[in-house]
């Protein structure tokens, strides 16, 4: 072990060497000779881009390693051999930069036959990167060099607008857990205004307001209202925070829980260090007293009042008419719920979650509710993770849904929408 | 007509109950008792009692895990016991010990109520428990993961990350011994262990990292080589007798310590096997000129990080003092070459003969819902799983 230090060293100064002597002169053939390589893909997608710049990067460092380690060899054999997850179609990509690399930097490559030396480029890969490992020369001199390529979630951007009945537009991916989301768009929508609401902080267009943490929940419930104007008004379990009048957020006593507030005027308290709500409450509606302890409630606003489906901690969904008894009982849906309504069919419509748990994948399916049935109608909405949130937007029309991608895993905020037909 | 109508409407109901998911709920449930079966026997919860035996060690890492808030730098549980997500409800030592959940802790009270554990139960109870639905959550040895997961229990495997490896306690400075390692190392059928001994629940190992962490695993060779051990096995002029330890109280040592005890001797290596006391769990390992005499001994090495210098780093630190490994401590910023020529150079020593890499198996109830796999280095997340009240038995 006493040999490694030398041995980085020894490396770390042929590697200058290579680079102040053939740099300069490959990186304009190389421009020369492919530049779709080189030229950025036009793209909205940040990741791509990026994706495709690292990789670069990387088949560029390990030519250079490997310029080094064959010299003096002028004439070189190439295998590429795959034992990641990359697919075919990358692998040939990066194999060709391999080769255009190798060629500007002055190596002839030709078939594997003896007295060539043989480059052995494996793109292998650990759990977080991709290590791209080569091994020059013969068994008993051989050297071994390699470059490592941080993954990167480039399969995102395939779930947005899938066009499906039920819609779904990816806006936002982030590593830390969140609650609810608001994007607020200006200037003719190039600039876009995002709110988090995360279970102890809210983030307001850069601000960051602390939310107090009394009666934490391992499963914390929170949503997030922002008007036109830009007041943001956000409960978290049992406490409301909002802007004040100097645009700051104040946010209400963790002594004192706040009712949330739900359409039609109804209300329900929250139960404290956990993660489902107390009952919901109205004096003012036809369907009074207290109605039973729930995850999620859809309201159905008719003429003669709001109507309720409730998800409830049995695991049912059930549809309330009035407080003393369910007009219909639902089996087999998730815990997260919401109604919507469409242009094309006046009817109500209920979005519903999948059932299981956060390990698996989970799914929005829309049902029609008709004479106390709830029909499925058209496939669901499939999410590589589960649903975390469903709280419906202002106006009823689409859903904002947090989850969380159990392959990057990542949290995902996104909106969904149900258009009609296909 | 009517009865007809309804036959068929039954009917079809029928089906569609019958096509129904068979958990109906997505948000965790709050409530019940998780009961668990652990192996050892864990006499005291005191950090200042030491554990026996490394089994012990693992299984009172897990209860501090679930008592106290959270690890200071040095790796210790640190703050008071019960400042985490449990707390001690019943403690009888070595037998039996519930915890219950604890109201007001900082991350939220766990959605279940309680953790029963049971200590002591072999393995052959755990996974008969397992069958039977007498208990929530019990870990099992990878070499019956198959077995259990055909009688129907629910099981949960890691990726590998615990390595079965042979280290040489009197490595002599000649050529004869670095020969001697060779030819062993040369003649282990590590794909044979892998497949009939761990029943596939595992691989074969070459280096001291995993494929998963390093992503270089494939550039250190697994393939059995008895040939090659026979002609190194011929240059030797006097060849020595080794003996080979294994823990006593290690069933799956004993069988993989007499596996490559047959190797050995077709390449022509004399070399036996020995039953060796159970290693203490914080301690010197057995040394050159302890009172039990082997020149070699199986050790397991379990990763305390997915980060492949981190584990590196730790193995290089109990290594060290049994085979004489001395390597400069890897930085934080090793890149896979580092961290490749810092694992070459050790295999190259022949030192440390790598054999197999293990996953960590559980079998899990069915009710038991939000079960995630720790990672390497992660302890069991008790405070985030809860049952399923329709899968209750």
């Amino acid at each position: 072990m006493q040999l490694l230090p030398r041995l980085f060293f020894l490396r770390a100064i042929v590697s200058i060497f290579i680079f102040a002597t053939v740099g300069s002169t490959l990186s304009s053939q190389t421009l020369a000779q492919q530049p779709s390589q080189q030229t950025p893909i036009e793209t909205e997608d940040e990741n791509a881009i990026q994706l495709k710049t690292t990789w670069d990067k990387a088949v560029s460092a390990l030519a250079y390693k490997i310029a080094a380690a064959v010299k003096p060899a002028k004439t070189v054999s190439l295998e590429v051999k795959n034992k990641s997850s990359l697919d075919a179609e990358s692998v040939a990509s990066v194999r060709k930069a391999f080769t255009q690399y190798l060629v500007a930097l002055h190596l002839k490559i030709e078939p594997d036959v003896s007295g060539v030396r043989h480059i052995e480029i494996t793109l292998s890969e650990s759990n977080s990167e991709y290590v791209w490992v080569a091994e020059v020369g013969l068994a008993e001199s051989e050297q071994v060099v390699m470059v490592s390529v941080r993954k990167e979630n480039n399969d995102v951007s395939n779930a947005t607008n899938v066009t499906l009945t039920v819609q779904r537009n990816l806006l936002k991916t982030q590593n830390a857990p969140f609650l609810d989301f608001s994007k607020h768009d200006v200037s003719a929508g190039r600039v876009s205004l995002w709110t988090i609401l995360e279970a102890g902080e809210l983030k307001n267009y850069g601000d960051v307001a602390p939310i107090p943490q009394i009666h934490v929940s391992r499963d914390p419930r929170g949503r997030l209202s922002v008007s036109e104007a830009g007041q943001v008004e956000a409960q978290v379990g049992g406490i409301r925070c909002a802007s004040t009048a100097g645009g700051l957020i104040d946010c209400s006593s963790p002594d004192s829980s706040q009712n949330w507030a739900f359409a039609g005027g109804w209300e329900s308290a929250y139960v404290l260090g956990r993660n489902y709500f107390a009952g919901l409450t109205s004096d003012t509606t036809r369907l009074t007293g207290n109605l039973p302890q729930f995850f999620s409630a859809a309201p159905l606003v008719l003429d003669h009042g709001t109507f309720w489906i409730l998800t409830e901690l049995d695991g049912k969904a059930r549809f309330y008419e009035s407080p003393a008894n369910s007009a219909a009982t639902f089996s087999g849906w998730g815990d997260d719920i919401a109604t919507i309504t469409t242009t094309c069919d006046p009817g109500w419509h209920v979005l519903v979650t999948g059932t299981g748990d956060w390990t698996q994948r989970d799914q929005i399916q829309v049902y029609d509710l008709k004479n106390h049935q709830a029909l499925a109608n058209g496939p669901p909405l499939e999410f590589s993770g589960p649903v975390l949130a469903l709280w419906p937007s202002e106006d009823g029309k689409t859903v904002r849904v947090v989850s969380r991608n159990l392959q990057t895993g990542k949290y995902e905020a996104s909106i969904v929408s149900v258009s009609c037909g296909d | 007509m009517k009865l007809r109508l309804c036959l068929y409407l039954a009917a079809i109901s029928a089906v569609l109950l019958a096509a129904l998911p068979s958990h109906t709920a997505r948000r965790p449930r709050y409530g019940g008792t998780l009961r668990v079966e652990l192996g050892a026997t864990v006499s005291s919860l005191d950090p200042k009692v030491a554990a026996a035996n490394p089994e012990e060690a693992n299984a009172k890492a897990e209860l501090d895990a679930l008592l106290y808030d959270h690890r200071g730098d040095d790796g210790a549980f640190v703050g008071a016991a019960g400042s985490g997500a449990f707390r001690v409800s019943e403690w009888d030592a070595g037998k039996r010990a519930v915890f219950a959940a604890n109201e007001n802790y900082r991350e939220g009270r766990p959605f279940v109520d309680s953790v029963e554990m049971q200590m002591g139960r072999s393995a052959h109870d755990r996974v008969l428990d397992l069958e039977l639905n007498k208990t929530d959550f019990a870990q099992i040895p990878a070499e019956q993961a198959r077995q259990a997961a055909d009688h129907g229990v629910r099981v949960s495997t890691s990726q590998p990350n615990e390595l079965l490896a042979l280290v040489f306690l009197r490595a002599g400075p000649g050529t004869e011994t670095a020969r001697v390692r060779e030819a062993i190392s040369r003649s282990i059928d590590r794909t044979a262990i892998v497949n009939f001994i761990l029943q596939k629940e595992g691989e074969p190992a070459g280096g001291l990292l995993p494929q998963w962490s390093s992503g270089t695993a494939f550039l250190f060779s697994t393939q059995a080589a008895v040939h090659n051990a026979k002609e190194i096995q011929a240059q030797i002029s006097t060849s020595p007798k080794l003996v080979l330890g294994y823990d006593s109280a290690d069933t799956l040592e004993q069988t993989v310590a007499e596996r490559i005890v047959v190797n050995a001797k077709e390449a022509g290596i004399s070399l036996t096997s020995r039953v060796i006391p159970s290693k203490p769990a914080h301690g010197t390992d057995i040394r050159p000129g302890d009172a039990v005499h082997v020149d070699a001994r199986l050790i397991r090495l379990r990763m305390p990080s997915p980060l492949p210098n981190v584990s590196l780093a730790a193995f290089i630190d109990k290594l060290g003092p049994m085979a004489g490994i001395v390597d400069s401590p890897l930085p934080e910023s090793a890149s896979p070459e580092d961290i490749y020529y810092c694992e070459r150079s050790i295999m190259n020593s022949g030192l440390v003969v790598p054999i197999v890499w293990m996953p960590q198996v559980y079998g899990i109830s069915a009710r038991v819902r939000d079960w995630k796999q720790p990672a390497a280095g992660e302890t069991w997340p008790l405070a985030d799983v809860w049952l399923d009240s329709t899968d209750a038995h």
